[in-house]
């Protein structure tokens, strides 16, 4: 009897240590999916920029900024050189001559980090890639471009901080805070900069000081850029469906105009006329003047960024991947499709427009076309 | 739109939000939602338990034990016996299982809907603003979200920087493993001699899972910390009005004395092939239909009685409800 109990004991340990086996394998795999579908991965769409000559565009996407070719799409440089996964780069690069200012989305921290996330700025040589200096300074995610202006840079952040840097070290020179996230690219006549905030307010700062000038609220938070008219009006789109016109000195709202769907781009002006599009596939043209509406057309999908500016007209791009041309008066002319969601603002890069897409097929990232919507080139994420 | 988003994820995020813009503060938000849903899904919670309760006393009955030593070398009838004997006392094994089932998509959902509550890109925002029903919410006016929850940013994982220490300390992650151990161990079941895997397993888990949940509150954004401590403590809170929780298991030099122990003599670590032969055969033919339903409220104690067990059930099992 004995053997037959000390084997029955045997069996019942290796049984139990078959389930400790099981039931550890089971918590790992747990704790993995829980992780993965737990975690808030940093996703947005990509920001390009293009050199004021035309001749190259920049491209920041997940883990990397590219510099690519105008011409051919072919890639000139990668920052960083070897991906950190730690940093995500969406924000559209900001250019100077000899400066590439990318900011980063952060990432989870390490698994035993005890440091909260960082979130760098960083300065790159235009030429090589490589970092001139890095701001870790905000305490919050760069969602929107930097804008260089004079010998400063204006830099928002998502932690609610508008940074005044200087372009050659990166150092802070003065901060300024709002009660909210800063997701907008500012603009600046020289002296204020112009900035809206997700708090609902557009701010006015001064340049030299980082003083406030004035602030004049939105009733909606402030997502996207804003133009300003050639005696200072400033036109932008707020997260109310509502495009409005905002006199110079921030003392009043001339006009609002209500759109059908929300809107999710900085208005485009020319010529005393104010373009947008809609996530409702509408595009409108809006008097500058008055705020009264010139013509209201459909779109082939929701159009969630600015269009592109060119002689023959306005290229426009949809979430659902169309990229079509329309004229000053609303009409239609020629129609592409990318296979991928398009977000990113187009951009004119000498005689093309550049597009930028997310989630494209076998990892396009730009595609390019002439203005007559003859393909050009396409620039791929190297593997 | 899928059906999961538009049955769980949409209605959680519109209800969600709308707390916020009425109290107007994140956390309190919530907070509030998730004493609700734990509210909503109360009476699932009370069936799940009664239904493990009368399984857990089926397991001590004399007959499913018989039947055990019986057709220990036939699988196949010893599962047709056993179905037998649920079917003749009434016991659906998979009554327990159902509500905590049922009550899985939710907590996933509530979960999803933390997560696409607290954006923090523009990519983020797009898809809550498609979430809003329009009409009901005006997004112009909830957004921002204002994150800020005492010391932290609900957005972000958590630490507490205090002067003087080089570090952040994780406080939320630290409370979510308590919290988490203490549910646990209130809710665990009293040790099953017979079951020595069983009481293994129970015992892993008290350690593992506030692991788990204390690396997910150390990693993942403190909105969620925030849902499982609030979880818990609801959790604790249900089981303690339910007359479920034993506060003795929080000790830990606290050794309980095993249910079946006590009530059949038997020593925990011998076999069951030993022990249940002898025992059961002291049962009158009463036994075999103990007072063993859905409507009693556990008390081990009286269901050995009602059983004419060898030994009726002394103080050491009465804690075990």
């Amino acid at each position: 009897m004995k053997p037959s109990h000390n084997t029955t004991q045997d069996s019942e340990v290796k049984s139990m240590n078959y389930s400790k086996l099981k039931l550890i394998v089971v918590v790992v795999f747990a704790s993995i999916l829980l992780s993965a579908c737990g975690t808030l991965p940093s996703s947005s769409w990509p920001g390009v920029s293009v050199t004021p000559k035309g001749d190259f565009v920049y491209v920041a996407d997940a883990a990397s900024v590219f510099k690519v070719d105008a011409t051919n799409g072919s890639l000139a440089w990668r920052y960083p050189v070897k991906a950190d996964a730690s940093k995500q780069y969406y924000a559209a690069p900001e250019l100077s001559d000899s400066l590439v200012i990318v900011g980063d989305y952060g990432n989870s921290p390490s698994l035993l980090s005890t440091e909260t996330k960082k979130f760098s700025l960083i300065g790159l040589d235009s030429m090589t890639g490589a970092e001139k200096w890095t701001n870790t300074d905000a305490k919050g995610q760069w969602v929107a471009s930097p804008l260089i202006v004079g010998n400063m840079v204006i830099a928002p952040s998502a932690d609610g901080t508008l940074y005044a840097l200087s372009p050659s070290d990166g150092k802070v020179v003065w901060k300024f805070s709002a009660n909210a996230a800063f997701w907008a690219k500012p603009v600046s006549d020289g002296e204020l900069v112009y900035v809206p905030s997700m708090d609902h307010f557009l701010y006015a700062v001064n340049l030299s000081s980082g003083t406030l000038a004035w602030k004049v609220d939105l009733g909606a938070s402030g997502v996207y850029g804003l133009a300003v008219g050639d005696d200072g009006t400033i036109y932008l789109s707020t997260l109310g469906s509502e495009v409005l016109a905002i006199k110079s000195d921030g003392r009043s709202i001339l006009w609002r105009f209500k759109t059908k769907g929300s809107v999710w781009a900085v208005p485009v002006l020319k010529d005393g006329v104010v373009y947008i599009g809609d996530a409702n596939n509408k595009v409108y043209a809006i008097t500058a003047s008055n705020g009264q509406s010139k013509w209201e057309v459909d779109a082939p999908g929701p159009v969630l960024c600015a269009p592109a500016m060119t002689s023959n007209g306005l290229i426009f791009a949809s979430e659902t991947g169309q990229v079509f041309l329309m004229d000053f008066n609303g009409k239609l002319g020629w129609n592409k499709t990318i296979n991928g969601k398009l977000y990113s603002s187009p951009v004119v890069a000498g005689q093309q427009v550049v597009v930028g897409v997310t989630g494209g097929d076998k990892n396009v990232l730009l595609v390019a076309y002439d203005f007559t919507g003859k393909d050009s080139w396409t620039f791929t994420v190297p593997q | 739109m899928d059906i999961w988003t538009i049955l769980i994820l949409q209605p959680f995020t519109n209800v969600l939000l709308f707390i916020y813009s009425v109290v107007g503060n994140f956390g309190i938000a919530i907070i509030l939602f998730t004493i609700i849903i734990r509210l909503l899904t109360h009476p699932l919670m009370v069936k799940q338990i009664k239904s493990a309760g009368a399984m857990q006393e089926l397991q001590s009955n004399p007959k499913w034990k018989e039947i055990q030593v019986k057709y220990k070398n036939d699988k196949e009838k010893l599962a047709q016996e056993q179905m037998k004997l649920q079917k003749e006392l009434g016991v659906n094994p998979f009554a327990s299982c159902l509500p905590l089932l049922i009550q899985f998509p939710i907590i996933i959902g509530l979960y999803q809907t933390l997560q696409q509550a607290i954006v923090t890109s523009p990519l983020q925002l797009l898809s809550l603003t498609r979430h809003i029903y329009p009409g009901f919410l005006n997004v112009a006016n909830i957004i921002p979200i204002d994150s800020r929850f005492l010391w932290m940013d609900l957005g972000q994982p958590e630490r507490l920087f205090i002067q003087g220490l080089p570090f952040g300390i994780p406080t939320m992650a630290i409370i979510v493993m308590v919290t988490t151990w203490m549910q646990s161990r209130l809710m665990q079941p009293p040790a099953d001699p017979n079951n020595s895997q069983a009481n293994m397993l129970g015992g892993m888990m008290n350690i593992y899972m506030p692991l788990l949940m204390g690396y997910l509150g150390l990693t993942l954004a403190s909105g969620i910390s925030l849902y499982f401590i609030t979880s818990n403590l609801i959790g604790i809170g249900q089981y303690a009005m339910l007359g479920k929780v034993n506060w003795n298991n929080l000790n830990p030099f606290y050794k309980p004395q095993p249910v079946a122990a006590v009530k059949g003599g038997v020593k925990a670590s011998k076999p069951i092939a030993d022990s249940s032969p002898k025992e059961t055969r002291s049962l009158p033919e009463s036994s075999s239909k103990p007072a063993l339903t859905h409507k009693s409220n556990g008390s081990g104690a009286a269901k050995a009685k009602k059983a004419n067990m060898t030994k009726p059930v002394k103080s050491g099992s009465s804690k075990f409800k």
